[in-house]
C-alpha cells in the first residue's frame, strides 16, 4: 500500500528506523514499576520497624546525640562545617543504617516482584487458552484452507508461522497476537473467521495487522508489561493496602496519596505501551501489498473500548474545569483513537515525537525512588572503595538515573529531530522535553519516600522554625530553576547534535551507530550534570540549622567559588570540549560533500522519487568560527604584549616584583579579560553563522581560549617568569573553562543555541 | 453416551441449517458446536470485542447464528421427542420398551452388529424415515423454531429462514 500524506507528495517516514515508542514506553513502565516498588517496600520496612517498636529508640538516640553535639555553623568556615557534618553523620548513622537496610530489602522485594512478573508472563499463554476456551485452528479439518492461507501470509510478512487459535464464542472481528518466550499465538475470533469467505480483503488486513505485531516484536514487551503490572499489584500494592489497615495515621495518608499517584503513572504508562504498539502494527501492515482495506476498516468498524471503571474515571475528570475531553480519554484508553490511527497511516511523523508528558513521567519514575537508590549506591561504594564523599554519592545516583533518562528521552529527541530535519520544520520539542523532565524530577521528589522519611525529617529537624522553612523553600526554588534551565538547554544541545549527525547518517545505511554514539556522549554529560545537581540538592541539609537564612546567602555567595573549583577539574574541560566537539566532528564525514545529500532508503517506508535530496547548503561553518577564534586570540596576544610592555615601561621594578602585582595585573586581569573576550567572540560568531549558532560560538571561544592561554604562558616566560605544569594547567583550565562557561551563559541569554532546521526533502515531483 | 448421541444429532441437523442460513459460519461450526455443548449459556451469550482489550480494537459482528441455531434445533428436538415418546407409548408401550432394551443390548455389546448410536437415533427419531411428520406437526415445529429464534435475538425474517431450514433438515434422511 502506498499511502502518502494528504498535504503533499512527501513519502512516509519509517518509524522502524529507530527504537519504537513502544520500546521507550516499555522502558518507562519498568522504571515506574521498579521506582514505585522501591518506594512501597521502603515504606513497609519503616512500618515494620515502627510496629516492632524499634524505630523510636533509634530516633531518640539520634536526637539526643544531636542535642548534645549540635551547633550552628557557618558555611564560610570550612572547619566548622566539616565538624558539623561529621557530627550529623555520626548521630544519624544508626538511622542511616536502617535506611540502607530498607533499601536492600526494597531491592530484594523488586527482585521477587520481577520473578513473579516473569512467572506470570510465561504462564499467560496457557492461562489465556484455558480461560477463554481457545481451540487450535489446524485441528479442525474445515479450517484447512484458512490455515494454508495464513501460513502464506506469514511468509509474506517474513515471520515464522505462529500457532493459530480460534475463539468460538467471540463475535469480534479483530484478532489478537499473544505469547511468550518465542512461542506465539494468534487468536481468530469466530466473527473474524466469517470474513474469510465474505470479505477476504478485510480478513487479510486484520491478519496482516496481527502478524505485524509479531514482526514488530512487541508481543513480549506488551505481555511482560501486563505481567509486571499484575505482579506490582500482587506483590506491592496488596501488602501496602494491608499495612494501611493497621495504620490510619497522617503518615498513612501521606504514603497513600503518593502510592495512588504512582499507580496512576503505571496505569497510564501501561495504556501508552498497549496503544503505541497498535500504531506500529497498523503502519507495518500498511507496507504489504493488498492491505488497502486497513484504512476503511479503521474508519468503519473501529470502536472505542472502555471498561466500567474507565468510564467512571473519565466521567469524574470531565467534571473538572480544566478537563480536555479528548486528551484524557486518549490517555486512559487501551486502544488508540480511530481517527489518530487513520492519520498515522497517512503520515507517520507523530510516531517520532515523544510528548512532554512522557518526559514528565520519566522524571517522576526516576526520582521517586531517589532515597533508595542513593542508599544502595552509597552502600555499594562503601563496600567497593571503603569510603565515600558527597560528590561520589551524588555521582553514583547520577550514574543510575542518567542512562534511564537518556535511554528514554534522548532517543525520543533523536527520533523527533529526524522528522524536523527531513520535513524542514522548526524543532521546539527538545526544550519542552527538558522542561517536562525537570518538572517530573521535581514532582518525583515531592512524591518520594525521601520526602516522607528522610533522616533529617525523621529527626524532626525540618520543623525547626519559619526561617528554616523559608530558607528551605528558597533553596528548593533556586535549585528547581537551575534544574529546569539546565535541562532545557541540555536537550536543545542534544537536538543540535542529533541534527548534525543525522545529516551524515541519512546518507549511510543505518542511523544506529550514530544515535548510539550520540546517546553515550549525552549520557556521560548528563551523569556528570546529575551528579552536580544532586550534590547541590543534598546541600539542603546545611539549612537545617538555626541560622539557616544566613547559610542560604552564604551558599549563594559560595557558588562562584564552587564553580572555580569545578573549572579546575580535567573532567570539566573534557565535558565542555565535548559540547562542541561531538556535533562538529560530523564535519569530518561531510568534507567531500557538496550541497546536497542523497537520502538513504532507511528513513522511508515508501519508495523515494529519484531526485529526492536533503538540502545541506546551510551546513557546519567551521572556517569562520576557526578564523574568528584565531583572530580573537591573536588580538588578545597583541593587547597582552602591549600591556606587559606598558607596565614594564611605566612601573618601577619594585612595584612589579610585588606579589599582588604579579597576581592581579599579570595573572587575574589578563585571564579575566580573556574570559570576557571569549564570551564576546562566541556571541559574535553565533550571530555570524546561520546554523548551530551556539555550537559554533563555543568552538570559536575554545580556539580563542587556547591561543589566549598560550599567550599568557609564553609572554610570562618572555618577561622573565617561570613555568611549571601546575601553572600551565591552572592558566589553561581557568582561561578555557571559565571562558567556555561564560560563553555558554551568553548563548543561553541570547536564547542560543537556537538552531534552525535547514534540511528539507525537496519537491519530489 | 445418550447425551453424546443426542448432541451429535443436534449438531448434524444444525449443520444443515447453518449451511443453508449462515454459510459464512460453516467453517467455524465444529468449534462453536463443541463450545455450545460444553457451555450452552456462555456460547449463546457470546462475547463481543469488549474483552479484546489487547486486540485490534475492532467492533464485532452483530450476531453469531450458529449457537442460536443449535439452541433452536435442541428445543425443537426436545419437543418432538417428548411428543413421539408419548405417541409411541400410546400405540404400544412395548415397542418403546423393546427399543430401549435393544439399545441397551447394543450398548453393552449384546448385539454388536447394530451400532448403539444408530439404535439410539432410531429410538429418538421414529418419525424420520418410515414415519414422516404430519403437516400439522411440521407447522408446530416451524412455529416453535421461529419463536425460539426470535426469542434468542434474531429478526423476524431471519427467524423464518431458520425455521424453514429446520423443517427441511428434519425431513432429509440422516
Amino acid at each position: 500500500m502506498k499511502i502518502k500524506t494528504e498535504e503533499s507528495c512527501q513519502p512516509r517516514l519509517d518509524p522502524f528506523a529507530f527504537p519504537s515508542e513502544t520500546t521507550l514506553r516499555f522502558a518507562l513502565l519498568l522504571v515506574s514499576v521498579i521506582g514505585a516498588s522501591l518506594f512501597i517496600y521502603s515504606i513497609l520496612y519503616w512500618r515494620y520497624l515502627e510496629t516492632q517498636g524499634r524505630l523510636e529508640p533509634i530516633l531518640n538516640l539520634a536526637r539526643a546525640c544531636l542535642g548534645q553535639n549540635g551547633s550552628s555553623s557557618s558555611v564560610l568556615k570550612l572547619d566548622e562545617l566539616t565538624t558539623a557534618r561529621a557530627v550529623f553523620a555520626q548521630c544519624s548513622e544508626p538511622l542511616e543504617k536502617e535506611f540502607r537496610n530498607a533499601a536492600w530489602l526494597a531491592l530484594g522485594g523488586v527482585g521477587i516482584l520481577l520473578c513473579l512478573a516473569s512467572l506470570l508472563y510465561s504462564l499467560f499463554p496457557s492461562l489465556m487458552i484455558w480461560r477463554e476456551g481457545l481451540v487450535f485452528l489446524d485441528k479442525d479439518a474445515a479450517m484447512e484452507d484458512v490455515v494454508v492461507y495464513l501460513k502464506h501470509l506469514c511468509q509474506e510478512v517474513g515471520i515464522r508461522a505462529p500457532i493459530f487459535l480460534q475463539k468460538p464464542t467471540s463475535r469480534a472481528i479483530g484478532g489478537r497476537a499473544f505469547g511468550s518466550l518465542g512461542r506465539y499465538y494468534v487468536v481468530l475470533p469466530t466473527g473474524l473467521l466469517t470474513l474469510f469467505d465474505q470479505n477476504q480483503d478485510t480478513f487479510r488486513a486484520v491478519m496482516l495487522h496481527e502478524l505485524a505485531h509479531l514482526r514488530n516484536k512487541d508481543v513480549d514487551k506488551t505481555y511482560f508489561s501486563v505481567a509486571v503490572s499484575c505482579a506490582f499489584v500482587i506483590a506491592a500494592l496488596i501488602p501496602f493496602a494491608f499495612s494501611l489497615l493497621s495504620n490510619s495515621s497522617a503518615e498513612g495518608f501521606q504514603a497513600s496519596w503518593r502510592v495512588i499517584a504512582l499507580v496512576l503513572l503505571i496505569y497510564l504508562t501501561l495504556a501508552a505501551v498497549v496503544r503505541s504498539r497498535e500504531f506500529y502494527a497498523d503502519v507495518r501492515a500498511s507496507t504489504y501489498s493488498d492491505s488497502q482495506a486497513l484504512s476503511p476498516l479503521l474508519e468503519t468498524v473501529l470502536k472505542p473500548k472502555f471498561s466500567g471503571w474507565q468510564i467512571t474515571v473519565i466521567s469524574a475528570l470531565e467534571r473538572l474545569p480544566c478537563f480536555k475531553r479528548n486528551h484524557w480519554q486518549f490517555a486512559f484508553l487501551l486502544h488508540p483513537d480511530a481517527s489518530e490511527r487513520r492519520h498515522i497511516l497517512r503520515t507517520t511523523d507523530r510516531l517520532f515525537k515523544l510528548d512532554s508528558w512522557a518526559a514528565f513521567g520519566t522524571g517522576i519514575a526516576a526520582t521517586v525512588a531517589y532515597e533508595s537508590v542513593t542508599s544502595l549506591t552509597t552502600s555499594l561504594l562503601r563496600n567497593v572503595s571503603g569510603h565515600t564523599d558527597a560528590w561520589l554519592e551524588s555521582l553514583g545516583a547520577g550514574f543510575v538515573f542518567a542512562p534511564l533518562v537518556i535511554g528514554i528521552i534522548g532517543l525520543g529527541i533523536w527520533r523527533g529531530t529526524f522528522v524536523t530535519l527531513v520535513r524542514n520544520q522548526q524543532d521546539t520539542e527538545a526544550g519542552k522535553l527538558g522542561i517536562g523532565l525537570g518538572l517530573g524530577l521535581i514532582f518525583g521528589q515531592v512524591l518520594s519516600f525521601d520526602n516522607i522519611t528522610s533522616s533529617q525529617r525523621a529527626l524532626g529537624l525540618e520543623k525547626y522554625d519559619w526561617a528554616m522553612q523559608f530558607a528551605s523553600t528558597a533553596f528548593n526554588l533556586l535549585w528547581s530553576v537551575l534544574l529546569l534551565v539546565s535541562l532545557y538547554y541540555f536537550f536543545m544541545w542534544m537536538a543540535s547534535g542529533a541534527s548534525v549527525w543525522l545529516r551524515v547518517a541519512i546518507a549511510s545505511h543505518s542511523p544506529r551507530p550514530f544515535y548510539i554514539a550520540g546517546l553515550i556522549v549525552a549520557g556521560l554529560w548528563l551523569t556528570l550534570w546529575f551528579g552536580v545537581i544532586f550534590l547541590i540538592r543534598n546541600a539542603d541539609v546545611l539549612l537545617l540549622a538555626p541560622n539557616s537564612i544566613e547559610i542560604l546567602f552564604s551558599l549563594v555567595l559560595l557558588f562562584p567559588l564552587v564553580i572555580s573549583y569545578i573549572t579546575l577539574q580535567p573532567l570539566t574541560l573534557i565535558a565542555l570540549v565535548s559540547l562542541w566537539a561531538f556535533p562538529l566532528s560530523a564535519w569530518l564525514w561531510r568534507v567531500h560533500q557538496t550541497n546536497s545529500t542523497s537520502l538513504s532508503t532507511w528513513g522511508f517506508l515508501d519508495q523515494l522519487p529519484d531526485q529526492t535530496h536533503l538540502s545541506t547548503q546551510k551546513q557546519i561553518q567551521l572556517h569562520p568560527a576557526l578564523m574568528t577564534g584565531l583572530k580573537g586570540g591573536l588580538i588578545y596576544c597583541v593587547l597582552l604584549l602591549a600591556l606587559r610592555l606598558g607596565l614594564r615601561l611605566l612601573l618601577p621594578e619594585s612595584v612589579r616584583n610585588t606579589d599582588w602585582f604579579k597576581l592581579v595585573l599579570l595573572y587575574a586581569v589578563p585571564i579575566g579579560f580573556s574570559v570576557l573576550m571569549r564570551a564576546g567572540i562566541a556571541m559574535k560568531i553565533a550571530r555570524q553563522v546561520k546554523d548551530f549558532k551556539g555550537i559554533h560560538g563555543l568552538f570559536a571561544a575554545f580556539i580563542a581560549g587556547c591561543v589566549m592561554a598560550w599567550s599568557v604562558v609564553v609572554l610570562n616566560l618572555l618577561f622573565g617568569g617561570t613555568i611549571n605544569t601546575e601553572l600551565v594547567w591552572m592558566t589553561f583550565s581557568l582561561s578555557v573553562n571559565w571562558g567556555a562557561l561564560l560563553s555558554l551563559l551568553g548563548m543561553m541569554v541570547m536564547r542560543l543555541p537556537k538552531y534552525q532546521m535547514n534540511g528539507a526533502v525537496q519537491d519530489c515531483s | 453416551m445418550p447425551d453424546q448421541v443426542e448432541n451429535q444429532l443436534i449438531a448434524e441437523l444444525s449443520r444443515r441449517v447453518v449451511t443453508d442460513v449462515a454459510p459464512a459460519e460453516k467453517r467455524a461450526f465444529n468449534a462453536i458446536s463443541k463450545a455450545y455443548f460444553k457451555n450452552p449459556e456462555k456460547t449463546l451469550k457470546g462475547e463481543g470485542g469488549d474483552d479484546e482489550l489487547m486486540g485490534f480494537g475492532l467492533a464485532e459482528i452483530s450476531l453469531l447464528l450458529t449457537p442460536i441455531i443449535l439452541e433452536v434445533v435442541k428445543e425443537v428436538l426436545k419437543d418432538l421427542l417428548k411428543d413421539s415418546v408419548k405417541d409411541s407409548i400410546k400405540k404400544s408401550s412395548l415397542t418403546v420398551l423393546e427399543k430401549i432394551q435393544t439399545f441397551f443390548k447394543g450398548l453393552f455389546g449384546a448385539n454388536p452388529s447394530q451400532p448403539a448410536q444408530l439404535q439410539y437415533v432410531q429410538l429418538l427419531l421414529p418419525f424420520s424415515e418410515e414415519n414422516p411428520l404430519s403437516q400439522e406437526k411440521l407447522r408446530q415445529v416451524h412455529q416453535r423454531a421461529r419463536e425460539s429464534a426470535i426469542r434468542l435475538g434474531v429478526d423476524a425474517n431471519q427467524a423464518t429462514l431458520i425455521a424453514d431450514s429446520v423443517i427441511t433438515s428434519l425431513q432429509l434422511p440422516l
